[in-house]
C-alpha cells in the first residue's frame, strides 16, 4: 500500500432517510469511509442495505421529499461538497465524480445518437465544441474498445448490445476525467462473458489512466477480482472495512463470515451455511446492533447497546462495528475501545 | 449413453428436440425468418438426479425448460417422461403429467395472484386436482409450509407482505404440493440474496432427498450448478455443447465454449486474478436464421473452414462426457 497516497474522497457520517407517512426509513446510517488516489473500494451488501443510496448522497442526487441528507460530511479533494450551493453541484458531478448505472438500457436516451450523447458530456463538462468534441467523443469510443468507434458514433442505443451500451456510459464517465467514479453494479444485468470483458476493460482502464473507483456490487467474486479494499454495508452502516485479502481470510463481522461461508461451500459441495432469519426492515431496525437478531454470537450487549466503529488492526486499516469481533481476543478488543 | 435404451432407464428423455419461433408474418402471410432457440437437443435426465443446465441470456435454456414440461409445442422432436411421449398423451394422461412434473419460477411473486393469500396460492395444486379440501386441504397446506421452513401461520397473509426469500419459498411449496416426481427450476435464485440464495439451495438440495425428486436446474451462475447439479448441460445458441457430470466437465472440459464461460466467472480469491487471462471477445450471435457450421465458430479460436460450413454433431469423447466439436480440445486453465 502506498503510504503516501492522501484520501481523495473522504466520507464522514454520512445519513440519508426517507422520510414517508408511515415513518422514518435510514437507508444510509452515518457512514464513512474514504478512497486513495488510484484505489478501488468496494463497496458490497444486499439489496436495500443502502449501497445505491449512498452513492446518490455522494453526488446530492436525492430527490426531497422523501429523501433528505440529514448529517455527514463528502470531502472530494479537501472541498466539502455539502457546502456548495446545490445549483453548483452539477461541476462536481460529471467532473469530480462520475457515476456508471447498474442499467445502461434506461440511461441512455433512445432518440439520440451515441456518439452525440458523449458529446454532449464533453461539450457541457470540459468546454469543447463542434469537430473538436466529435474528435473526443470518437477518441473515449476507441477507449473503451468499441470496433470501427467512426461508424458507431452514428449508432442509436438500440443498435447496441448490453454489454455495449454498458462500454457507451463507461466512456460517457470518463470522458470528464472524474477524480472518482462510482460504478453501481456495472455489470448486473450482464452475462459472464460479457461480465468479464467489462471487468478487464476497468481494470485496464485503471492501470491506464489511475482512475479511483467506488465499486459496488453483491458479487464476491467481483470483489476479488477488482478491488483493493472492501466496505460491507448491512442495514445502512457500514459494518466491515479491511482490504480485500483479509476480508478473504479474516473477516472479523459475523455476517461478513456467514457469508463469505455460504460462498467457499459452492466450490467444497458442502451444506451451505445460513444466516438464519431475513434482510432487516428498515422501517423497524432492532435495537443495539441491526444484526443481532440472526447473529450466532449474539450476547446481552448486542441487543442493548449500538457497537461504535473500532479498528481492529490498530492501524486503522480493519474497521469494525461489533461488539465481539471474531478473531480478536475481547479483553483485548475491549481496551483498545476505551 | 443418449440412446433408444436410455429412454426406458431414464426419468425425461429430450431426443432430437426443435423449437423454431416465427419472426414476422401475420395471419396471412407466412414467417419469415425463424428464431432458433433450441435446435436439435438430445439428453436424458435419471431418477433422483439434477441435470443443470448452463448458458448466457439467449442460449434457448428456458424454452428447453418449458418444452420438457410440454408447456409449448415443439417444433421437431419427442420428448419422453417414464418412457412414454409427452406429446402423444391424450386429455387425462396430460393432466397427470402435470401434477407429476412441476416448474419453479425465477420470481415467484409475479406468478401469485396477489388477491390471494398464501394458503389459497399453495392449496390451489391441490383444489384443482381434487386432492383435498376443507380441513384436510388446510392441514395439507401447513404441512407444505412447514417442510419449506416457513410458519404455517403465514396462510393468511398476503404475497406482498413477505420477504424475497420467503415469496420463493411459497413457490416451491406450491410446486411440491402435488407430489411430483420432475420439477424444473429456472433460474430459482438469481433474483435473491447471498444469504437467502443459501437457504433456498439447502432447501432444494432437502428436498430432494427427502421426496426423491429430478431437477432440472437452468441457471447463468456456473458456481450455484455445481453445487446443485450432478450433471450440467451447456447451451450456446440454441444447440447443446457439452454434457456430462459435474466433476467430469469441471476436469475435462472438451469444448472451447465451456473453458470460455468457466474462465469467465470471477473466483472468489483475490489472490488469484485470473480474469487478464485470455477471455471470449464479441457476443452471442442472434439466433435468428443462423448460419450453417458451427454456431460458436465466429468467436471460437480454434475455428478453421470446416467449422463453418458443417455443423458438429454430439459425439461421446470421454465415457459419458458429450460434446459437439471438431476440434479435439482440453481445458488447460486453472479453475478452482
Amino acid at each position: 500500500m502506498v503510504e503516501a497516497a492522501q484520501d481523495i474522497l473522504k466520507v464522514n457520517g454520512l445519513s440519508t432517510s426517507f422520510l414517508l407517512r408511515e415513518g422514518e426509513i435510514k437507508a444510509v446510517d452515518n457512514v464513512s469511509f474514504s478512497l486513495k488516489k488510484g484505489e478501488v473500494l468496494a463497496l458490497v451488501g444486499e439489496s436495500g442495505s443502502g449501497k445505491t443510496v449512498a452513492c446518490l448522497s455522494l453526488l446530492r442526487l436525492i430527490r426531497w421529499p422523501p429523501g433528505k441528507i440529514k448529517s455527514g460530511e463528502v470531502i472530494l479533494d479537501g472541498q466539502n461538497l455539502f457546502d456548495i450551493p446545490l445549483k453548483d453541484m452539477h461541476k462536481i458531478r460529471g467532473l469530480g465524480i462520475a457515476m456508471i448505472l447498474q442499467e445502461p438500457m434506461s440511461s441512455l436516451n433512445p432518440s439520440i445518437i451515441i456518439g452525440r450523447q458523449i458529446q454532449e458530456a464533453v461539450e457541457l463538462n470540459q468546454g469543447l465544441s463542434g469537430e473538436e468534441a466529435k474528435k473526443k467523443a470518437i477518441e473515449m469510443l476507441e477507449l473503451v474498445r468499441i470496433p470501427s468507434p467512426e461508424k458507431r458514433y452514428y449508432n442509436y442505443p438500440h443498435q447496441l448490445s448490453g454489454g455495449m451500451k454498458q462500454r457507451i456510459m463507461i466512456a460517457m464517465a470518463l470522458s470528464c476525467k472524474p477524480k472518482v467514479l462510482i460504478a453501481d453494479e456495472p455489470t448486473k444485468s450482464l452475462d459472464v462473458t460479457i461480465q468479464a470483458q467489462i471487468l478487464r476493460l476497468m481494470q485496464a482502464l485503471r492501470n491506464d489512466i489511475d482512475t479511483t473507483i467506488l465499486f459496488v456490487t453483491s458479487d464476491l467474486g467481483i470483489v476479488a477480482e477488482m478491488a483493493d479494499r472492501v466496505a460491507i454495508m448491512y442495514a445502512g452502516q457500514v459494518i466491515e472495512i479491511c482490504d480485500v485479502f483479509k476480508l478473504f481470510t479474516n473477516p472479523a463481522h459475523p455476517y461478513t463470515k456467514g457469508i463469505m461461508k455460504s460462498i467457499m461451500a459452492l466450490k467444497t459441495g458442502e451444506r451451505l451455511n445460513i444466516i438464519s432469519g431475513d434482510p432487516p426492515n428498515l422501517m423497524a431496525l432492532p435495537t443495539g446492533c441491526t444484526f443481532h437478531p440472526r447473529c450466532d454470537y449474539c450476547q446481552e450487549k448486542c441487543r442493548t447497546e449500538v457497537p461504535q466503529y473500532d479498528d481492529i488492526s490498530g492501524e486503522g486499516t480493519h474497521m469494525v462495528r461489533c461488539h465481539f469481533p471474531l478473531g480478536v481476543d475481547k479483553t483485548q478488543a475491549e481496551g483498545k475501545g476505551k | 449413453m443418449i440412446n433408444d435404451e436410455s429412454i426406458k432407464k431414464s426419468l425425461v428423455s429430450v431426443r432430437n428436440i426443435k423449437k423454431y419461433f416465427p419472426v414476422g408474418g401475420g395471419l396471412i402471410s407466412k414467417a419469415k425468418s425463424y428464431v432458433h432457440a433450441v435446435d436439435d437437443v438430445s439428453l436424458d435426465i435419471y431418477t433422483g438426479q439434477t441435470l443443470g443446465v448452463v448458458g448466457e441470456s439467449g442460449c434457448g435454456k428456458t424454452t428447453m425448460g418449458r418444452l420438457v414440461l410440454k408447456l409449448l409445442n415443439k417444433t421437431a422432436g419427442e420428448i419422453y417422461f417414464k418412457g412414454e411421449d409427452i406429446y402423444k398423451y391424450n386429455k387425462q394422461q396430460a393432466k397427470h403429467f402435470r401434477t407429476k412434473a412441476q416448474l419453479i419460477f425465477q420470481d415467484s411473486f409475479s406468478s401469485f395472484d396477489s388477491r390471494n393469500k398464501i394458503g389459497k396460492i399453495v392449496g390451489e395444486p391441490l383444489v384443482v386436482h381434487n386432492v383435498a379440501k376443507g380441513q384436510e386441504l388446510e392441514d395439507r397446506v401447513a404441512g407444505l409450509l412447514r417442510t419449506v421452513g416457513l410458519k404455517p401461520e403465514l396462510m393468511d397473509e398476503y404475497p406482498y407482505t413477505l420477504a424475497a426469500g420467503q415469496k420463493q419459498c411459497v413457490g416451491v411449496a406450491r410446486s411440491i404440493a402435488l407430489y411430483p416426481e420432475f420439477i424444473v427450476a429456472d433460474e430459482p435464485i438469481s433474483a435473491l440474496d447471498v444469504s437467502v440464495r443459501a437457504m433456498m439451495l439447502n432447501l432444494l438440495k432437502d428436498l430432494q432427498k427427502s421426496h426423491n425428486l429430478t431437477y432440472m436446474f437452468i441457471s447463468h451462475d456456473i458456481r450455484v450448478v455445481r453445487w446443485l447439479s450432478s450433471h450440467i448441460a451447456i447451451m450456446y445458441v440454441g444447440k447443446l455443447v457439452e454434457y456430462a457430470e459435474t466433476p467430469e466437465v469441471f476436469a475435462h472440459r472438451l469444448h472451447p465454449y465451456t473453458e470460455a464461460l468457466l474462465t469467465a466467472v470471477p473466483i472468489e480469491d483475490p489472490t488469484l486474478r485470473h480474469i487478464k487471462c485470455e477471455i471470449l471477445l464479441g457476443e452471442v450471435p442472434s439466433p435468428v436464421d443462423p448460419p450453417p457450421g458451427c454456431r460458436f465458430a465466429p468467436r471460437c479460436f480454434l475455428a478453421n473452414e470446416r467449422c463453418f460450413k458443417e455443423d458438429p454433431q454430439l459425439e461421446e469423447r470421454r465415457p459419458g462426457h458429450w460434446v459437439a466439436c471438431f476440434e479435439d480440445f482440453e481445458g488447460q486453465a486453472e479453475i478452482s
